[in-house]
């Protein structure tokens, strides 16, 4: 129980869609496909790939959601979906590159709550995104469209915690080099 | 992760660049999505479909007044169901025929209604109604086996609707406070996202 306005919207939305409401399963679509397709650009090079994959993910959870029991658990849900329907397509197109895990960098940083990147500025925390590696920027747009916690994040990157804390770490000093 | 708001979410989102040719592609296959497009064979098949149940509906609507009067009543009700029926599927059959796709929103679940609805009515009349004559041992064991089958889905089904809209309800309940909270600005408001703060 608890949670933002939306996140209990989405959640009312989900549990609708359960119940084979097609109405709320458009909601839905209108809800989360910008944050989704925002992830997804950020995995996927070309343009028209990621709406191709935007739009599997649909198909894939108008398919699934009657089996997403909790509707709390609908944001990893969908971030997982995603990301699984991006590795899918990218294995079809062997030029491209997805998100690798790291064994390097699971040393447990001193927080993930480094301060020092600018926040308020999107623009730049934008671009800064397209220079960061692959895990990096994966994890760094998790964070940001702040849908998902630490342990959430890790559920979607089929990781430790540790190493979302510590990807963020990296990923936020990267950032911040690449704003400055 | 406290300092960062939804705002700052939707601006990084705003800055995303999208060709609105590949936008308007998607939205287009999107509408299709959650339409199934019926082409050839089976779009006359519905229509077929149609036709049988003009057919059906006179044929039974007709039954249900000609017969005589010394015709048991409940065998009118079971030829004026199966004339609702006919005019059931003809409706569907033309809506179908006519838009060359089902729309998944009403098409699919009128289809499972009428199909359920109509056995079960009409077994359950003949059970219940028919004389003694024509009660034979395998008519309602074949019978028993459709209502009880029918009957352990549609509680099945019954349970999970329930508990879906309980927790529905109170999810409607927990959406309004937070609204509320959002409106005088306390906790759950604007100056507090709740998922924020879990990070």
């Amino acid at each position: 129980m608890g949670g933002s306005k939306d996140t209990i919207y989405a959640q009312l939305l989900a549990l609708r869609c359960r119940q084979g409401n097609v109405d709320a399963f458009e909601h839905l679509v209108r809800l989360w496909e910008a944050r989704l397709f925002y992830y997804i650009r950020r995995l996927v090079d070309q343009e028209a790939d990621a709406w191709d994959v935007l739009q599997k993910i649909w198909i894939k959870a108008l398919r699934g959601i009657r089996s997403l029991k909790d509707p709390e658990a609908l944001p990893c849900w969908l971030y997982t979906l995603a990301r699984r329907t991006a590795i899918d397509h990218s294995r079809h197109a062997p030029d491209r590159q997805l998100p690798e895990d790291f064994a390097d960098e699971s040393a447990d940083p001193a927080s993930a709550d480094e301060p020092g990147l600018a926040l308020d500025n999107a623009e730049a925390v934008h671009r800064a995104l397209a220079r960061l590696s692959p895990p990096h920027r994966e994890v760094l747009t998790l964070f940001f469209l702040q849908d998902l916690t630490l342990e959430e994040i890790a559920a979607v990157l089929d990781v430790p915690v540790g190493t979302v804390k510590s990807r963020l770490h990296y990923a936020r000093r990267a950032a911040r080099a690449a704003v400055h | 992760m406290n300092s960062i708001s939804n705002d700052f979410r939707e601006r990084l989102i705003r800055c995303e660049s999208m060709t609105p040719a590949y936008r308007q592609k998607y939205e287009k296959e999107m509408r299709a999505m959650l339409e199934k497009q019926v082409t050839g064979v089976r779009r006359w098949g519905w229509g077929l479909s149609a036709i049988m149940g003009v057919g059906f509906a006179a044929l039974f609507g007709t039954l249900a007044v000609i017969t005589p009067a010394e015709f048991p009543w409940w065998g009118r009700v079971i030829f004026a169901a199966g004339a609702l029926f006919g005019v059931g599927w003809a409706v569907l059959g033309i809506r179908v025929f006519r838009r060359g796709s089902i729309d998944l929103k009403f098409d699919t679940g009128a289809a499972a209604g009428m199909s359920w609805g109509l056995p079960v009515i009409v077994l359950a009349f003949a059970m219940v109604w028919a004389p003694e004559g024509i009660i034979g041992l395998r008519m309602i064991l074949c019978g028993l086996v459709f209502l009880v089958g029918g009957a352990v889905f549609l509680l099945r089904h019954v349970i999970e609707l329930s508990e879906l809209k309980t927790r529905e309800k109170l999810l409607e309940i927990e959406y309004c406070l937070a609204e509320l909270a959002e409106r005088i600005g306390g906790p759950g408001g604007k100056d507090e996202p709740g998922r924020e703060s879990r990070h």
